[in-house]
């Protein structure tokens, strides 16, 4: 049975790998950040199946808890910061990223350098 | 216990595979997330609920299904998040131009590729 778990490990590094061509060459930012997800879905996967492999799981599932919160944290983290543009209808117009994009000389969705 | 464990990692393998052939091959950012958002969740589920099946009950079923738990709450959310930071930076919606056209052609053809809500202002402006 150990063999059905280990085909299942190389399958998702496949797909790792398949994911990786997409973040390699995604034409916008936010498509390299959903292939960075979903690679970081299929990590968390994949070390719960190397854990149950190698027969000893307590410390890959807490790895693996850990990094399932680290990437729900850090695509949050850089999906608001880069979101800006149109305000919310009742808010007017005093959203941080529209201010900032206004007052700095380089917003942060812009991409360059100041 | 052992079928149900092979059954549910032959269902979570095929939707992992779609998730990432969705990824790879539609042609807008908001299509891509519509694929990874719902497909590799429920792919992620169904083949921790396996592995919970295949251990049999104990702590690590415990731990597993608190993974369950917590990706089948923030995967959605975070794609979600995604999608609406892409929205609010000015991607515009994928549609198709004519019916001849397809392959490269349509990925040129993607409005908005940029993300630059200026400058779709400024094409809207001069075309209206």
């Amino acid at each position: 049975m150990s063999t059905a778990l280990f085909g299942l490990a190389v399958f998702i590094a496949v797909l790792m790998a398949v994911n990786f061509v997409v973040v390699a060459k995604g034409p916008t930012m936010f498509d390299r950040l959903l292939g960075i997800g979903a690679m970081a879905t299929n990590a968390v996967l994949l070390l719960v199946l190397i854990g149950f492999i190698y027969e000893r799981p307590d410390g890959y599932l807490d790895l693996a808890i850990t990094y399932a919160i680290l990437n729900f944290i850090g695509v949050v983290a850089i999906a608001k910061y880069q979101e800006g543009g149109e305000p919310e209808p009742g808010q007017g117009k005093a959203r941080a990223s529209g201010e900032f994009r206004e007052q700095g000389g380089s917003g942060p969705a812009d991409g360059e350098i100041p | 216990m052992n079928a149900v464990a092979v059954v549910l990692f032959v269902a979570g393998a095929f939707f992992l595979m779609v998730s990432s052939v969705g990824l790879l091959r539609l042609p807008d950012f908001f299509s891509r997330a519509h694929a990874v958002g719902k497909s590799e969740t429920l792919g992620a589920l169904l083949i921790l609920t396996g592995v919970a099946f295949h251990n049999g009950f104990a702590l690590e079923s415990a731990k597993l299904f608190l993974i369950v738990f917590f990706i089948a709450v923030t995967n959605p959310t975070a794609i979600h998040t995604l999608s609406r930071a892409a929205l609010r930076s000015g991607a515009t919606i994928w549609t198709r131009k004519g019916p001849d056209v397809e392959g490269d052609e349509v990925l040129e053809a993607i409005p908005g590729e940029s993300f630059d809500p200026e400058a779709d202002g400024a094409k809207e402006g001069s075309t209206t």
